[in-house]
């Protein structure tokens, strides 16, 4: 084998390795969505569903769902936490990602390109933030929202998840802004104001990254499991995480833990296919 | 077009002096390049004469009027910036016409001054093009066409040749000037590049950690450097220096150092006697010839072949080199022998301390 066919071999394998890791647990998952409960429990594993049957979608969303053959699949105890969870995550998602950006692209801007006292330290203070694990805050959060009577709302949902999202999509901002040229120069030269260079100058050039920002903070909001499961389980409050996890604590339902799990899957995975020409860009910036 | 007057300039950031005490007068129409190394203060005084950085006491004039409080829309400069910065998002029609948007002038005005500025400077086939889907020469043209747009009354220009190749740099230079003479803007062009400055200015304003070293026609800064820095800094192959001492002997004037004891013509009549100098001759103005008595004692160091002529690279007696211009083609092996003279009339005397000019052998 010469050198260069050994590096391809090598690539080919690590991008298999890649793949399988990634694609093998969703395989799974997809397979198990499309099964019934006793063909999941047959030994050895199927490897695809001998006849795909959407039963579990049905069931999940509280529905009973009657086959040709005339066998019932009962609609499933968690669908009323699952369309509450559906419903919430979307609003929390969407009201986190909305104020994140709002507040994330000034501040980035500010610290990228603006020099003031201390910017530094505060700098730190924000890397600070982000390398906090959630779980280690999760007591004190409990504690102060349980004396404020904030368990158990969105609102109280909206503003810990704030607290993931800002500083980590600030973080990632920041570098993104000191990297584009010093058109405040221009801006300046050409007698338009701070503020209207930062909207309508540096916001349209900063649109993929923006974007990126948007989204990454989207995703925190979407998959927060920790804070959501302790502060909102069991309430009008609850997410489509925290809500999935009630399969666990119950009669075994894979094919509608499997289901729910798709489902979730779902908004990710059309974010990332709809804004691949961006994200690709903000890798070149 | 505006004469624009810089009076006791000062900036400092902190207790560090970036700008001392600097007066300097721009002619109306004129292109003046500012030259020094980086650092040297001279891109901060291009920003305080465009508004962008303001000036820490001192006051900037436009045609007589104070405008050192004004933006520098308000004073109506263009300028362009290093590497021809453009807006990345912007075609080139909308980048020209971002100079314009805050003019109040009528759409049509403004579409007749960016289809003029344009044609002016050829880029009317470009106005549809990306800045990312532009060479660098067509960058700096559409970065140009942005600024004459305005009718500026100071177009200023910081390095923006600097990142292009040798070639382009020179078309571009040539390019410039052209331009600046037709429009006959006042035009502040700042560089590093002595060559650049030289070709370019119609003065040159030399400045070194923050002062100005000398201003005038690059004429007058390659003949009558005032300053040694000067002296050494502008001029390709660099002058070249000597030290000694000067002693007046039979009622004549002779420059002494340990390898040499040359008698120094012309009208040195400043230089005190006894005193240490410092004597600065073109590599132009020197000759190979036979050893003799005022002849200087060479080691060949290494020859660079211009084509037209040879540079001689020398280890001179007191240890700095020493360059002399051969008649093309000439060698020798590394290490011979050489001897040079030059007529002292054409030297001049710099004191080592202040580093000013002491003397100069002739009235130029």
């Amino acid at each position: 084998m010469t050198g260069r066919n050994t590096k391809t071999f090598w690539l080919v394998l690590a991008v298999a390795v890649a793949l399988l890791w990634t694609f093998l647990p969703m395989y799974w998952v997809v397979k198990y969505a499309f099964m019934t409960k006793t063909e999941i429990a047959r030994f050895p594993p199927m490897l695809y569903p001998p006849e795909p049957i959407l039963a579990s979608f049905f069931n999940i969303f509280g529905f009973d769902y009657t086959t040709a053959e005339g066998t019932v699949f009962k609609a499933s105890g968690q669908a009323r936490q699952i369309i509450l969870g559906l419903r919430n995550s979307l609003i929390v998602a969407a009201i986190v990602t909305a104020i994140t950006t709002l507040v994330v692209v000034p501040l980035s801007y500010v610290f990228a390109r603006l020099q003031f006292p201390f910017k530094g330290k505060l700098l730190a203070a924000i890397l600070l933030s982000v390398s906090l694990p959630p779980v280690s805050t999760l007591i004190p959060f409990y504690t102060l929202y349980v004396q404020l009577g904030l368990t158990g709302t969105l609102f109280g949902l909206i503003v810990v998840t704030l607290t993931i999202t800002i500083p980590i999509v600030a973080w990632m901002l920041i570098g993104f802004f000191r990297n584009l040229p010093p058109v405040e120069l221009l801006a300046r030269v050409d007698g338009f104001s701070r503020l209207y260079t930062l909207t309508r100058i540096i916001v349209p050039m900063a649109r993929s990254g923006i974007m990126v920002a948007a989204v990454i903070a989207f995703l925190f909001s979407w998959n927060e499991y920790v804070y959501a499961q302790i502060l909102v389980t069991g309430s009008n409050a609850v997410t489509l995480p925290a809500a999935m996890s009630g399969f666990l604590f119950q009669v075994p339902e894979p094919a509608q833990l499997a289901a729910s799990l798709l489902l979730s899957l779902l908004p990710p995975f059309c974010i990332a296919f709809f804004l691949q020409k961006h994200i690709a860009e903000m890798h070149i910036a | 077009m505006a004469r624009i007057d810089l009076r006791n300039i000062v900036k400092t950031y902190g207790s560090h002096h970036a700008v001392e005490n600097l007066d300097m007068t721009i002619e109306d129409g004129e292109l003046l390049v500012l030259l020094g190394p980086s650092g040297c203060g001279k891109s901060t005084t291009m920003n305080m004469i465009a508004g962008l950085t303001e000036p820490t006491s001192g006051q900037i004039l436009f045609d007589g009027a104070d405008v050192t409080s004004h933006s520098p829309h308000q004073r109506n400069i263009a300028m362009v910036f290093q590497s021809s910065l453009l807006y990345p998002h912007l075609s080139a029609h909308d980048n020209i016409y971002m100079s314009l948007k805050r003019s109040g002038l009528s759409k049509q005005e403004i579409e007749a001054r960016i289809a003029h500025a344009a044609q002016t400077v050829d880029v009317t086939r470009l106005l549809d093009k990306m800045p990312s889907q532009l060479s660098g020469g067509e960058r700096q043209r559409v970065a140009t066409a942005k600024a004459i747009v305005r009718e500026p009354a100071g177009f200023l220009l910081d390095e923006p040749l600097s990142a292009l190749d040798a070639s382009l740099r020179l078309s571009l230079r040539a390019e410039l000037v052209n331009l600046q003479k037709r429009i006959r803007t006042t035009m502040i062009f700042v560089t590093h590049d002595q060559v650049e400055a030289m070709t370019m200015g119609d003065r040159i304003g030399v400045m070194r950690k923050g002062r100005l070293e000398q201003i005038g026609t690059p004429t007058d800064i390659y003949n009558r450097p005032a300053t040694l820095f000067v002296a050494g800094f502008v001029g390709v192959p660099p002058m070249n220096f000597l030290k000694g001492t000067l002693e007046k002997a039979d009622g004549r004037l002779w420059l002494i150092n340990p390898s040499l004891r040359m008698e120094i013509k012309g009208e040195f009549a400043n230089a005190a006697p006894q005193k240490e100098v410092i004597l600065g001759i073109r590599p132009h103005l020197m000759r190979l010839t036979e050893a003799g008595a005022s002849a200087l004692p060479l080691t060949v160091y290494a020859i660079e072949q211009l084509g037209n002529e040879a540079i001689v690279i020398c280890d001179g007696p007191d240890g700095g080199k020493i360059r002399v211009v051969a008649p093309a083609g000439f060698t020798a092996p590394v290490g011979a022998r050489l001897d040079a003279t030059f007529d002292s009339a054409a030297a001049r005397l710099y004191d080592p301390a202040s580093e000013q000019v002491l003397a100069v052998g002739k009235k130029a």
